[in-house]
């Protein structure tokens, strides 16, 4: 790896005198001010960390305070007592009142004045512990630098603090070869001490064996707790920089403090109390950290489970096991609350009474370890998912039978965790897994029993109704919710969801506060007015949908105006879908022309969301103007609909996708429109736009789908230009796109409709090439894929349309092709199509005219008919002879 | 440093939703599944660790692919790293800014990943950083390594083939180069 000349010249004169240093820069940087200008920044900017990263390097020697040098002008050094991570220790003598006192200084660090002056509170804070068990603090004050520092350079303070001089040994030396029971009540007594400080909110933040000492003799052991809280005076140093302090302390710092993003609680040292109590009593760490790299160490604290007490010490009663276990618990939530309750529980075990502290339970040590060998599991979810049922099960059992109630509300708790494993973890795993249908329907079935069961064992519990709400919503979604994997069975989905529903709106009412419930309430009132239209009941679901103006009002209450808009838009968009898929274009364009306006008056009020939104729903409003052969109003839209993609903020991805979609929509239109040169620019830049788009991004489906529409939107130009070798290229590109996508959402309806779209456009490709059978084959198929989307959705006015829409392309196209060179036999093939699509049409318009459905673009049709098809049945016959 | 040190980080300096390096872009996107993998078993406000996260990812990478080299893994990871909390940094001054969010459903929110060593602002870093990727390649990969990996010198010193006190020398001037940009107190608590 080659330096840098910039790392060159800096590393070799940093560390000269100002002399030296100008004079090299001189020769080196001649002709080049630049170079000199930022070396020169450089070295300045070194000067005001330069303390600390010397600190890192090299420690000691010239930092040493000559022994009879006077601090704070009442300690007197009179040697060094010992030299840790953070400083050096001194033992002093003082002046007034006399006594020997440890001076402790610490390292030189980036102590700015009010970071000082913050420690200094916190030491008055820590100068109030008194307690026989804690070395008191007497004073502190901070060392000036000795020398002066050189010119332009600030020299850090070092802080420093006079304490009790404790002459005593560490813990576990002084506990060791002792019997038991003094052991555990010397050990009660620094939990004591420790409690006194959690009482006046002070946590100690480094409890090792070095912080503890004992002194006395015989039975009159005392133990002195030292440091309090001074990690925390100089947690800005005590980083990750030397491996081997971190590694020393590692074994004693509770899990969730390793990344340093939680504030250490009176829990923390909790554990740090029942490391040190494992290691008196097994003679060995509970992990063993110390020949481990770091991340390695890390990762074994944060998910390996000690190996159990009783087994690896001797003459360890199970109840003592359960108290150091519980201590030692990653979980916070899971250990004493505080060192009180640790030295409780000690006592009792030594007065043989109960102890508070339950072992873990069977499912507690078994979800642990399912958790830690996930990748043992991977691919065998469905064992993964019986071993948690079993869990469940017995579980459940155990709750009925327990006789307290503080164990039955332990076990529940259980449970509740169980429930977020167990649905919302398992059905992710299930995502990315092949024929995952039996395992969906036992997760189902699971989920159900113990969700129930979970509730009956609850009278007034909003939290625990919310909680149990979200879940059976989910399971409704796995049951058969369109729009994501699921089994399919909408009418299994429906109860669930009003179950959901009722329990969430339970919450509401009880005034639970949690900023999820409303959007999980919206998302569950949309799920079952999805699950409404699907099984034919549009009105039904309209209705439903009304239910969610309420909430919005409620949401905008609650949390202002922005956050109402957000979810009045998300209704908007939901019920415009509903009205649109129940061919209620009208209504649902009404409907959708107030929230443009809205959007509009927004997006000039500079609100850069209303904006994005507005893109979509301008082209929403394009494409129903263009097919009601406005296209004067349509043009309008686009264009607005690109004015608003080009100016609305650059969200990077979003952004690129808003432009290009609103490229291809406009671009779309020109094409229909036959202004073919005019299209032409638009389509290329929205196809250079996306092209880069995709990878292992979560929005590819969308991101694809544009790619594909721009594709159908390219071969429709070329096609126009009679160019069909390049109008077949974009046509099968299309075709293969939406094939890929369809495998991956089998359930999505518009990528559906996009594979019918891609049969229709290589007909006519094939009509303009004069194909006959071309043509029939391609339509055929287009036929089925219309006709395989009403079977799942029969009662759909849109697409009946669609199927309109290509039985009506059947016949123009036939008559493209009636004077091309063709086999009879093709020909006659394609005039029997075309009969039973013109029959099969004639239904459907009756059907919809009975519904007082039929668009008004087809009504003047509804009588053609009975005459074409028995001239076409009679032109198959005479061909085929 | 020697010749055989890792590559360059490849797409410092680039848009970060357009990495260079296949490996980059194999990394970010399992990192960003490992993330929203555990956003459900995560209390509510609770954030995920850049350190552990990045653990998981080498983890699951190791088991599906052939091996990458472990040096070689964190450069990408690092590079990975950074592009993942730029780009929610970004998104959330957007959202501060009025953005908003654009679905309602819970489900899309993907949990906070917080870096290695707590940074007080990231996008600033971001742009000290691609400068210093500029001036000296080595140096800020150092600097990715420990704000988003949290390696110790010691490993930084293993992964980019150099010893320890050479790892030291270069922390030295980077750290003089960010706080000639950004200022003293911009540094991390253990930066």
């Amino acid at each position: 790896m080659s330096q840098s000349r910039l790392f060159a010249l800096f590393d070799r004169v940093v560390d000269l005198p100002p002399a030296e240093r100008a004079a090299i820069l001189a020769a080196e940087c001649a002709g080049e001010p630049e170079l000199r200008a930022e070396l020169a920044r450089l070295l300045a900017a070194d000067g005001s960390t330069a303390a600390a990263v010397l600190g890192e390097l090299a420690p000691t020697s010239s930092e040493l305070l000559a022994t009879g040098t006077c601090v704070g002008g009442n300690f007197v050094v009179e040697g060094v007592l010992g030299e840790g991570g953070m400083g050096i220790v001194y033992r002093a003598r003082q002046q007034e009142p006399p006594r020997v006192v440890a001076l402790k200084c610490l390292r030189p660090g980036r102590h700015g004045a009010t970071a000082l002056a913050r420690l200094w509170r916190e030491a008055e804070l820590m100068a109030r512990l008194q307690h026989p068990g804690i070395a008191q603090i007497h004073a502190s004050g901070t060392l000036e630098p000795a020398a002066p520092a050189a010119a332009g350079e600030r020299a850090a303070a070092s802080p420093w603090l006079a304490m009790e001089l404790v002459d005593g040994v560490p813990l576990r030396q002084a506990l060791a070869g002792r019997p038991q029971r003094e052991q555990l009540a010397l050990f009660a007594d620094v939990a004591d001490a420790v409690q006194h400080a959690h009482q006046l909110g002070i946590v100690h933040r480094d409890l090792k064996p070095a912080n503890v000492l004992v002194h006395g003799q015989g039975e009159r052991l005392q133990a002195k707790v030292l440091d309090f809280g001074i990690a925390h005076l100089h947690d800005g140093d005590l980083a990750l920089t030397r491996t081997q302090d971190v590694v020393g302390t590692l074994g004693y710092l509770a899990p969730e403090l390793l990344h340093g993003s939680t504030a250490p609680t009176p829990r923390a040292d909790v554990y740090a109390l029942g490391v040190m109590l494992y290691e008196v009593l097994a003679d060995r760490p509970p992990l063993r950290l110390a020949e481990l790299p770091l991340p390695a160490a890390s990762q074994r604290l944060l998910h390996d489970e000690p190996p159990p007490l009783e087994r690896v010490a001797r003459h360890v009663a199970r109840d003592l096991a359960t108290i150091v276990h519980k201590a030692l618990a990653k979980d916070p939530a899971r250990r004493y609350a505080d060192a009180g309750a640790l030295a409780g529980d000690l006592r009792r075990f030594l007065a043989h009474e109960p102890i508070a502290a339950r072992p873990p339970t069977a499912f507690y040590r078994a979800s642990r370890f399912v958790r830690r060998h996930r990748g043992l599991c991977a691919g065998t979810s469905l064992a993964f998912l019986a071993l948690l049922g079993g869990l469940v099960a017995t579980l459940l059992a155990k709750r009925d039978e327990a006789a307290s109630r503080r164990h039955a509300e332990q076990l529940a708790a259980e449970l509740r965790l169980l429930v977020r494993d167990l649905v919302f973890e398992v059905d992710d795993e299930l995502a990315e897994q092949p024929a995952a249908t039996a395992a969906r329907r036992q997760l189902v079935a699971v989920g159900r029993r113990y969700a129930e069961r979970l509730l009956a064992g609850s009278t007034d519990d909003p939290a625990l109704w919310f909680e149990v709400g979200a879940v059976v919503r989910k399971l409704a979604a796995i049951t058969g919710v369109p729009g994501q994997p699921n089994l399919g069975d909408l009418a299994g989905a429906e109860p669930l969801l009003h179950e959901a529903l009722e329990l969430l709106q339970r919450a509401r009412l009880a005034g639970l506060a949690n900023s999820s419930l409303r959007p999980i309430l919206a998302t569950t009132v949309r799920d079952l007015a999805f699950v409404q239209h699907g099984s034919g009941r549009t009105d039904a679901a309209l209705r439903t949908m009304a239910q969610l103006v309420e909430l919005v009002g409620e949401q905008r209450r609650h949390f202002g105006a922005a956050a109402g808009d957000e979810l009045d838009e998300f209704v908007v968009a939901e019920r415009t879908r509903l009205r649109l898929q129940a061919g209620d274009e009208d209504a649902a364009m009404q409907d959708l022309a107030v929230h443009r306006q809205r959007l509009r008056d927004r997006a000039a009020a500079g609100v850069t969301a209303a904006a994005r939104s507005l893109v979509a729903v301008e082209q929403r409003f394009g494409e129903y103007h263009a097919s009601r052969r406005e296209p004067e109003l349509a043009r309008q839209a686009f264009e607005a609909a690109l004015a608003h993609a080009s100016t609305a903020g650059s969200d990077g991805l979003p952004a690129r996708q808003r432009l290009a979609g609103a490229l291809q929509g406009l671009g779309s239109f020109l094409v229909r429109q036959g202004e073919l040169a005019a299209a032409e620019p638009h389509l290329q830049q929205a196809l250079d736009l996306l092209r880069d788009v995709g990878g292992a991004d979560a929005t590819e489906v969308q991101a694809q789908r544009e790619l594909a529409r721009l594709e159908h939107a390219l071969a429709d130009l070329h096609l126009r230009r009679r160019q069909l070798v390049e109008a077949e290229g974009f046509a099968r590109q299309f075709e293969g796109r939406v094939a890929a996508l369809q495998l991956r959402a089998p359930q999505h309806l518009g990528i559906a409709r996009d594979a019918g779209l891609a049969d229709e456009l290589l007909a006519r490709i094939a009509a303009a090439r004069g194909d006959a059978a071309g043509v029939a084959t391609a339509m055929q198929q287009a036929i089925a894929k219309v006709e395989q989307r009403l079977a799942r959705e029969p009662a759909s006015v849109a697409v009946r349309s669609d199927l309109l829409r290509t039985f009506g392309l059947l016949g123009q196209l036939r008559n493209e092709v009636a004077n091309a060179q063709t086999d009879d036999h093709e020909r006659a093939r394609l005039y029997d199509l075309a009969a039973d699509a013109l029959a099969a049409r004639q239904r459907l318009l009756e059907q919809l005219a009975a519904e007082a459905r039929l668009p008004q673009a087809l009504q003047r049709d509804h009588s053609t008919g009975p005459a074409t098809i028995e001239q076409l049945r009679q032109a198959a016959s005479r061909l085929r002879q | 440093m020697t010749s055989s040190g890792p590559p360059t980080p490849p797409s410092a300096g680039q848009p970060a939703d357009r990495p260079a390096d296949p490996l980059v872009g194999e990394v970010y996107a399992t990192l960003r599944r490992l993330a929203r993998h555990q956003l459900g078993r995560l209390p509510p406000g609770q954030t995920l660790q850049a350190t552990a996260l990045v653990h998981e990812a080498w983890l699951k990478l190791a088991q599906q692919h052939h091996p990458v080299p472990r040096d070689r893994f964190t450069a990408a990871a690092a590079v990975a790293m950074r592009d993942i909390l730029v780009d929610r940094a970004r998104a959330r001054l957007a959202h501060k800014r009025g953005g908003g969010r654009q679905h309602v459903d819970v489900h899309d929110a993907e949990p906070e990943v917080t870096p290695a060593l707590p940074i007080p602002d990231l996008l600033s870093l971001d742009g000290a950083l691609q400068q210093l990727q500029a001036a000296d390649a080595t140096a800020a990969e150092l600097v990715m390594r420990r704000f988003f990996l949290g390696e110790t010198m010691a490993e930084i010193a293993m992964h980019q083939g150099c010893d320890e006190r050479t790892a030291y020398r270069l922390w030295r001037f980077a750290r003089a180069f960010l706080v000639a940009r950004l200022g003293d107190d911009f540094l991390p608590e253990g930066g």
